[in-house]
């Protein structure tokens, strides 16, 4: 049974839709990455699982977790899944930890919150600093936040997320605000110990380099939904959709090097403008009459990918609403 | 009261804004209508007729003397308005070109402003304030001075932490540039920037002096008989009130409608001018 | 860390040195020649001229001021020429109602304020948030003698449950003394409350927007939990810093309402020191006013290190 199953997830703000609708799943112990511009909806999906959305969207649809359906469930039942059973780790180490209490504190609190620390949680506590690289010599557990550098908070949460052993982990661009030098070791200490406790790992970013090296699935979204996805390898070795040709092109790379560097023109669009048409159509190379007319739907391709492209297969305005059947071969 | 409950998303009160614009447009009203009616004139008594509950003659009865209560509360809120308005002006008028000085001078010269308005802060205003008016005596204008001079800081504080940021932009650089000296910069300037600031505070401290100035008529060190003060008139009430409660409750009304009425005025001023100043609340 | 503390001792030095001079300043600018107040309008000439020998007036300015001083610093109160007994002892004896009074009502203030602040923070937007705030709004424009008169009207003249004025002493019972502090503690304590609740509420909705309440939303916690565990701490950091503030206009809030109520305490003794040209009893009262509020604000600063971990000195 899958771990994860997302069906026609949609959220709205305000009567605005800002996601969606949008489908996947993960197994237990797989990884996935979520990749796409700012604004595409890849943290909303992330908070819709956590069940921290901002008090004021609506979300519909389904999220089955673990055989339990989140949608609807109230803030209490959710609380019960967070921390023990799924983990995120956020994208701003200096603002997310609590600058008044102790990192000991912090992450001894949600093993006492789902009575997980057994006999000895400052036991625990050092254990889990040791793995992820804060050894209790150099670093008491008494330290705060504030006498940390970035690199260390982010050590810090993601010793929070570890501490419980979850299902399923969320990080949500975790290396964007950290220095260069940093980025890779906590990337390899997130991928190690998501492997080592079997654990999933949805990684949201916007670099596809580091997508490449972590993730066995990617899933590229564009204005709230799916554009394409399928193994890593595939979608980003041989890329059936525009935009995710477009993204990889934006990529700085060895042989381009002293060109300036590609862009996709125009950016994405504000979320509630959607009609019936290809939400990347205005921006798209290949864009064709039927584009502006309907929504493509799923294509799905030989090498495995996933595909919401109308030349998907290479002949144009065939794929209509729903699921097209396995067409071979993708057009370059 | 539906204007008190309604409220808008956005946290603001649109409907406090309506309330206090009304409450405070009847203060106003009232104090004018004093200088050319009142029911009675105000210090004339009738000590027949003392004492007497609200009823057609007396809309809120009479006191000790069988002066006529809404007379009194009318004349009342002139002298309360008197009070305040001398007082937040004199505040204003000393409090922001100290504060503008120190914005553009910095240095020693803001420090020691700075320092000085700590220290008036640091001081319990209202006792200091007891002092002034016990010493050179009761009366309106002292309490006038007390209050005003406490004014002062807030004011200096306001106007240099608003003038900062506004003196930071380039086109001060340019009327500098142009040969501008620093009080004329702030005149042409910076003051025009940071005025919206200053008028909410100013609707703020107008409450805070109608309060003190009722704080100290009632101990007697305010507004001289025969002035009708509603501080005072509380003052006499207290020892009736087991025969006339109904002389305790109507001036304290009147103290409690004003400065809620102002109050929620410039809270609504503070939302409608810049939402960004919501959150750096008053003291 | 000491350094923080060295200069903050310094600066309270310095407050309460420039506050004796102003006190110093003001009052020898008072009107009258306090021996004449002594002795009255029939006194002799030489009478007079022995009295302020005694008191001390006909030496220069400078001299009386640092001689006063001095003797403060020495813990030597000057002498009541109203009541003829050293200013101490008149201390001593009121200290007993308005210490229990301002403490009462700061505790009542803060009791009230701050649990009902989050309440609405917690709840912003629904019919419980609206009425709290109309309340503290409300609140904050009651003068506090008013609603001792009310509270007088009501539970006194009405009612009958408490004394309408007067201090019933300690002599029946630690209780029967704090009985009749409670009117007047809770007619002091109403304003506070009122901007501690509207303070905490916004403190409050400040701290829930920060990340790290997401953070231990995302570890488990419900949203009332981690509003008091992780919003709450952070907001009573500048809470603390405005009950420092209220605790002087409290002090202060004593001598309106002490007079209000009859009570035998500081406030009332300072009033009737300033309504009988008591000097010596009046400039020492007012000294220790200041020197209390000062000092009541560097311990507001010691429990800003406690809650702030930031500006206590670590690495990084």
């Amino acid at each position: 049974m899958a771990l994860l199953d997302i069906a026609g997830l949609t959220v709205s703000i305000d009567g605005a839709a800002v996601l969606g609708p949008l489908s996947f799943s993960m197994e237990p112990g797989t990884s996935l990455g979520l990749v796409g511009e700012s604004g595409c909806g890849k943290s909303m999906t992330a908070l819709s699982i956590m069940g921290l959305l901002p008090e004021r969207a609506r979300l519909a649809g389904s999220i089955r977790f673990d055989g339990t359906e989140l949608a609807g469930l109230d803030d209490r039942a959710h609380a019960r899944l967070r921390g023990r059973r799924m983990a995120m780790i956020f994208q701003e180490p200096m603002t997310a930890l609590n600058p008044v209490r102790t990192i000991g504190d912090q992450i001894a609190e949600g093993l006492l919150l789902h009575g997980l620390g057994g006999g000895d949680v400052s036991g625990r506590v050092a254990d889990i600093m040791a793995r992820v690289g804060l050894p209790p010599a150099r670093f008491p557990q008494a330290l705060y936040p504030h006498q940390l550098s970035g690199g260390q908070r982010q050590r810090v949460m993601i010793a929070i997320a570890l501490a419980m052993q979850p299902a399923l982990l969320i990080a949500d661009e975790p290396t964007t605000a950290l220095d260069v030098t940093v980025q890779l070791d906590i990337l390899g200490l997130i991928r190690d110990i998501a492997r080592e406790n079997a654990m999933a790992l949805l990684l949201i970013t916007h670099d596809l380099g580091v997508v490449a090296a972590m993730c066995e699935r990617t899933m590229v979204m564009y204005a709230g939904r799916s554009v394409e996805s399928g193994p890593t390898r595939a979608v980003l070795g041989s890329p059936a959709h525009p935009y995710t040709r477009g993204l990889l092109d934006a990529l700085p790379t060895g042989d381009r090097i002293g060109r300036p560097l590609r862009v996709i023109p125009g950016s994405v669009p504000r979320a509630g403008d959607r009609v019936d048409a290809c939400a990347f159509a205005p921006r798209c190379a290949i864009v064709g009459p039927v584009c502006r007319e309907r929504t493509p739907g799923f294509t799905d391709l030989a090498s495995g990918q996933t595909v919401a492209c109308h030349f998907a297969d290479g002949a144009g305005g065939t794929g209509g609403v729903g699921r097209t059947g396995g067409m071979n071969g993708r057009t370059g | 009261m539906r204007g008190v409950l309604d409220r808008a998303s956005g946290g603001a009160w649109h409907g406090g804004l309506a309330l206090g614009s009304m409450l405070t447009f009847i203060l106003v009203a009232a104090a004018l209508l004093s200088f050319v009616w009142t029911p009675f004139p105000h210090a004339a008594m009738d000590i027949r007729n003392k004492l007497a509950p609200p009823d057609m003659t007396h809309w809120l009865g009479t006191d000790q003397f069988g002066r006529d209560v809404l007379s009194m509360m009318l004349v009342g809120a002139r002298n309360s308005i008197l009070v305040a308005v001398v007082a937040v002006v004199i505040g204003a008028g000393i409090g922001i070109p100290l504060g503008s000085t120190a914005a553009w001078r910095g240095g020693w010269v803001d420090e020691l402003i700075m320092r000085m308005s700590d220290f008036a802060f640091a001081f319990p205003a209202l006792l200091s304030a007891v002092m002034i008016t016990a010493i050179f005596g009761p009366g309106a204008v002292n309490s006038i001075i007390a209050i005003g001079i406490f004014n002062i800081p807030v004011f200096a504080r306001l106007t240099r932490g608003s003038s900062l940021p506004v003196l930071q932009r380039d086109m001060i650089l340019a009327a500098r540039l142009a040969g501008k000296g620093g009080a004329r910069i702030s005149i042409e300037h910076v003051l025009p920037n940071i005025s919206a600031v200053l008028i909410v505070q100013a609707t703020i401290q107008f409450a805070l002096a109608i309060l003190a100035e009722a704080g100290l008529s009632y101990l007697g060190l305010g507004t001289r008989p025969p002035e009708a003060s509603w501080g005072r008139m509380l003052n006499e009430a207290q020892t009736l009130m087991v025969l006339a409660p109904h002389l305790a409750i109507f001036p304290g009304l009147a103290i409690v409608l004003s400065v809620l009425g102002l109050n929620l005025l410039g809270d609504g001023l503070r939302d409608m001018l810049d939402p960004a100043l919501r959150h750096q609340g008053r003291m | 860390m000491i350094l923080f503390f060295v200069r903050r001792l310094f600066t309270l030095m310095l407050t309460l040195l420039a506050a004796s001079l102003v006190v110093f300043i003001v009052l020898e600018l008072l009107p009258g020649d306090p021996a004449a107040v002594i002795l009255g309008i029939n006194a002799e000439d030489d009478t007079l001229a022995a009295l302020r020998a005694e008191m001390g007036l006909d030496r220069p300015v400078h001299e009386r001021y640092l001689a006063w001083v001095g003797d403060l610093l020495r813990g030597r109160l000057g002498r009541s020429y109203t009541y003829d007994v050293p200013v101490g002892e008149l201390i001593a004896e009121r200290l007993p109602v308005s210490l229990p009074l301002a403490v009462m009502a700061m505790g009542l203030a803060t009791l009230f304020g701050i649990p009902v602040g989050a309440w609405a923070a917690a709840r912003r937007g629904t019919v419980g948030d609206t009425l709290v705030m109309a309340t503290s709004q409300l609140g904050v424009a009651v003068p506090n003698f008013w609603f001792a008169i009310l509270l007088i009207l009501l539970f006194s003249v009405r009612l009958g449950w408490l004394p309408a004025g007067g201090f019933a002493g300690y002599d029946e019972g630690l209780l029967a003394g704090l009985a009749s502090l409670l009117m007047p503690a809770f007619a002091l304590a109403l304003p506070q409350a009122a901007i501690l609740a509207r303070l905490t509420r916004s403190a409050v909705l400040e701290a829930l927007r920060e990340d790290y309440v997401r953070t231990a939303r995302a570890k488990g916690l419900e949203r009332r939990r981690a509003l008091i565990r992780h919003a709450l701490p952070n907001a009573l950091i500048p809470v603390v810093t405005v009950m420092g503030l209220q605790f002087s206009f409290l002090l202060a809030g004593t001598i309106i309402i002490e007079n209000v109520f009859y009570l035998p305490g500081i406030g009332r003794l300072i009033f009737q020191a300033i309504a009988q040209r008591d000097l010596t009893t009046l400039r020492d009262l007012v000294v220790l006013l200041a020197a209390t509020v000062v000092i009541v604000n560097f311990i507001v600063d010691l429990l800003y290190l406690w809650l702030d971990p930031r500006l206590r000195r670590g690495r990084g």
